[in-house]
């Protein structure tokens, strides 16, 4: 599956983008980019506890957010893509 | 006060509201509580983005108002090249306005703070002059003269300063340059220990 | 005393040169607060909605807010409202910057402009002193140029609000800009300013603006300063990438305008979005008065035929140089957005105009011979050359000039103009945000974003979580946001303060600022108050009514997680006159205007 990182989770990251086997859900999938990222992006990415997605990050899976998708518990197949931005804003 | 003492200017151009607050809170404001200041303003204008609420609230603070132009720090923008510069009196321990102040009305305490006497001052403005920095600066509608007081140990413009582009802090406590220098130690440092680990 | 407001107007008849101070009217202020809400009262009492809006009968009135001026979080805002002549509705333009609080320095809350001028003038403003002057020598300069001369004239505190080129000569996407890089952008006030031969307001005030209860203020305002530092937008997210940075997030949304709204999805977005500014030319971020926030972006492109130097580009300029025409060259979008404060153009018009021209060209309706080259979407130089002919009125860019309906009208397709009330839309497609549709649509100024910002909680998630591709509840949702909206404007406030702040902040500011003990509630019926008013004002200028481009309502989007869908305008309309509670066809009712005191 591709993986899409925008703003500052690409200083986190060192990339653009990445092709990573798709686990079986989008939690799984975070978790295992903070194990390979660090400490840095996994603050921002999951609460303190692991267990839900962090205040300042928005995960896109297919361009839907998470938040009306099934949150962590999205299941992810190797088409899909999965977008990682933090909460920003225009206008 | 000056409202008790001397002849009155009576003039358009003098709003005696703006006077009349400024000489309540300087009563009001008690001398520095240890004589040892340790603090200081530290600026640094890399960070300053030219909001200039740092004039607001020193006017604020100073005459109840918001007015940048009764300011005693003043925001210096160079727009062509992107850099602005907060500047106010930085509190020199010689200081040439005390120099030229021919009634006292001018000391430096024992911890360094510049203190001026309103009682003792005759407006006559000899320290605006003096100030090679430009940081005393008469105002006419308020019949004071502008100047930091670090608004009784507590300065105004350095707790609104968002990006923190004025800081009040001992500057012996301070390392965030040289944090910055140390950190450039650090990155190099480290590759050196991750090639070690490497080979 | 009137705290927050100053309590006095000028009032200049440019036909005579007759100048006046008058008290500001103390019931019409505490009803409609200030800036949009007071301009276009004030407006509406002088005015005939059917008036036209580039003659002599149109008042162009500079309004600030009582918090404009202000230690409150992000308090530099001033509105320009006309009777706006790219729409025929209400006209109300927001900018911020310095020139807003100066205005209050000098110890006013507004300006009306009556008239018209036999030759070209500038108001002169420096305390009480309040002259026209004349302004021959300054017509034909750009506006960093007239504020260069005003400023060199009469010292660097003097802060100028004036038009381009583009408003001169009357182009319906002329904006006023200030401070140089800033605007009043939409609808083509600069051109009703450029009607009247007024070319620029030069302003320096000494006095004070007062508050109420001046403890209770600095708290709620340091309160609200607090707040945004601490949010993730407001605090490091805009200071970081500035607006541009939404470029990317829309895009994977797949709603991102491309090429004319064929589609919404752009495949190079990465090519110019925050990132890659933010890499490439980037050089500072800079705030306007008294704002934590500071997104505003100093811009130095180098190494590129399309060198360049200014603020910006917005994220709205980026897409509409960008998306909108297919071109994703970053040094020639910067370059583009540059021109437009250059010349004084609204860049979200400009984008989208050149974008219809080139479906126009695309389709056959338009050819070499009108355009003067071959008009292909995604061509750099076009967006460049078209924008600077466009600000000069001339060739092709005097049809660009009216705008992208009067064009595509013109050569037989208004279709293809994505706009709405002849306005163009901004940067999200209201078939993949449907709230942002019915923004659009019921938008008492025509294609807008920022009467009622849906992008915020249907794409970012703040302050509640609401779903792009659902209808429930957008209309309830866009009504509140609408009047909180018509509340910040009126106040002086920026809009960028809703990142961090809600209601409770903005009333406990305007609250302690005029010495009110009015609840969150009530204050915030003022903003409702001040919608109805404009609304009021466009059934009776006989504007058309909420609708949207066909391509919005009947061409489905192909790809991406809209895919399959319109925007479904008619339900969510129905729901949000209900909630409004207006008529079937959109009008107040009676009830709802009296019970608004309207």
């Amino acid at each position: 599956m591709l993986v899409k990182y925008f703003a500052y989770y690409r200083n986190d990251t060192g990339r653009k983008e990445e092709r990573i086997p798709a686990p079986e859900t989008v939690g799984a999938l975070l978790r295992l980019l903070v194990r390979r990222y660090g400490k840095s992006m996994g603050e921002k990415l999951l609460s303190p506890d692991g267990l839900s997605l962090g205040s300042d990050a928005i995960v896109l899976v297919n361009g839907r957010n998470i938040a009306h998708l099934d949150m962590l518990n999205t299941p992810l197949i190797e088409t899909d893509t999965v977008s990682i931005f933090p909460i920003v804003a225009g206008g | 006060m000056h409202s008790g003492k001397g002849p009155q200017i009576h003039h358009s151009l003098i709003d005696s509201e703006l006077s009349t607050f400024y000489d309540k809170r300087a009563t009001g404001t008690p001398p520095s509580v240890r004589n040892t200041m340790t603090k200081q303003l530290l600026l640094r204008p890399e960070k300053c983005t030219n909001c200039r609420t740092c004039e607001l609230v020193c006017s604020f603070e100073h005459f109840g108002r918001f007015n940048p132009t009764l300011s005693a720090v003043a925001v210096i923008d160079f727009a062509e090249d992107v850099v602005s510069v907060p500047l106010m009196c930085l509190q020199c321990e010689d200081p040439a306005c005390q120099k030229v102040c021919k009634v006292g009305a001018i000391s430096v305490e024992p911890g360094g703070k510049v203190v001026y006497n309103n009682d003792k001052c005759i407006l006559c403005k000899l320290c605006v002059q003096a100030c090679p920095f430009g940081s005393v600066v008469y105002s006419t509608p308020a019949r004071k003269l502008l100047r930091c007081d670090l608004c009784g140990d507590n300065p105004q413009c350095a707790l609104w300063c968002a990006p923190g582009a004025i800081v009040y802090a001992d500057s012996a406590d301070d390392r965030e340059k040289r944090r910055a220098v140390a950190e450039g130690f650090k990155d190099v440092l480290k590759e050196d220990t991750a090639i070690g680990e490497v080979a | 005393m009137m705290f927050g407001w100053k309590g006095t107007l000028i009032r200049v008849n440019l036909a005579t040169g007759a100048i006046s101070k008058e008290p500001l009217n103390e019931k019409l202020a505490h009803d409609y607060i200030g800036a949009r809400g007071l301009g276009t009262k004030y407006y509406m009492d002088e005015c005939d909605p059917q008036v036209d809006p580039l003659g002599p009968d149109n008042k162009l009135i500079f309004m600030t807010g009582p918090l404009t001026g202000t230690a409150a979080a992000s308090a530099g805002r001033y509105e320009v409202v006309a009777k706006a002549p790219l729409t025929g509705t209400i006209g109300a333009a927001n900018s911020g910057g310095w020139f807003g609080p100066e205005i209050k320095y000098a110890g006013y809350d507004g300006i009306i402009f009556e008239g018209v001028s036999k030759k070209p003038v500038y108001l002169y403003i420096r305390d009480d002193v309040v002259e026209l002057r004349d302004a021959s020598d300054l017509w034909g300069q750009s506006p960093f140029e007239t504020t260069d001369i005003l400023t060199a004239r009469y010292g660097e505190n003097y802060k100028v609000a004036c038009i381009g080129v583009a408003g001169e000569k009357g182009s319906l996407m002329g904006c006023i800009m200030n401070d140089k890089h800033r605007a009043a952008g939409r609808g083509g006030l600069g051109a009703v300013m450029g009607s009247k031969k007024l070319k620029a307001v030069c302003v320096r005030g000494t006095g004070a603006v007062a508050v109420a209860h001046p403890e209770e203020f600095m708290a709620a305002a340091k309160n609200a300063r607090d707040i945004l530092i601490a949010d993730p937008v407001g605090g490091t997210g805009l200071a970081a990438y500035g607006t541009e940075v939404l470029v990317n997030i829309i895009n994977e949304s797949g709603a991102l305008p491309y090429k004319n709204w064929r589609s919404a999805f752009d495949p190079n977005a990465d090519n110019y979005g925050g990132e890659a500014l933010a890499a490439n030319f980037l050089v500072k971020n800079k705030a306007c008065f008294g704002c934590t926030i500071a997104c505003g972006r100093v811009t130095h492109v180098t190494n590129s035929k399309y060198e360049s130097f200014g603020e910006g580009p917005e994220y709205e300029a980026g897409w509409a140089f960008g998306a909108a025409t297919g071109v994703d060259n970053l040094a020639a979008i910067c370059k583009a957005s540059f021109l437009c404060n250059e010349l004084g153009l609204d860049p979200i018009s400009m984008g989208s105009t050149i974008a219809c021209a080139m479906e126009l060209f695309d389709i056959g309706a338009i050819d070499a011979d009108i355009v003067g080259f071959e008009l292909k979407f995604g061509d750099p130089d076009a967006i460049v050359d078209l924008t600077e002919l466009t600000g000069k009125v001339e060739g092709f860019g005097a049809d660009l000039a009216m705008g992208s309906y009067r064009l595509a009208e013109k050569y037989g397709h208004p279709e293809l103009s994505m706009s709405v009330k002849k306005q163009e839309m901004p940067a999200y497609d209201g078939r993949a945000i449907q709230g942002m549709g019915l923004e659009y649509a019921t938008s008492n100024r025509g294609g807008c974003h920022v009467r009622g910002y849906m992008t915020s909680p249907e794409i970012l998630g703040v302050p509640v979580k609401t779903d792009p591709l659902v209808t429930e509840g957008k209309g309830e949702l866009l009504k509140l946001f609408q009047d909180l909206t018509a509340l910040i404007d009126s106040s002086g406030l920026c809009l960028f303060t809703t990142f961090g702040c809600g209601l409770p902040e903005i009333a406990a500011q305007y609250r302690h600022a005029v010495g009110t003990d009015e609840t969150d509630e009530e204050i915030l019926l003022k903003g409702e108050r001040v919608w109805n008013l404009e609304k009021v004002f466009n059934i009776a200028a006989g504007v058309e009514k909420d609708t949207l481009p066909p391509r919005l309502l009947r061409e489905e989007l192909t790809e991406g997680p809209a895919a399959g869908k319109v925007c479904e305008l008619d339900v969510m309309l129905e729901d949000y006159y209900a909630q409004r509670g207006w008529d079937s066809e959109g009008a107040p009712t009676e009830e709802k205007l009296e019970s608004l005191n309207v």
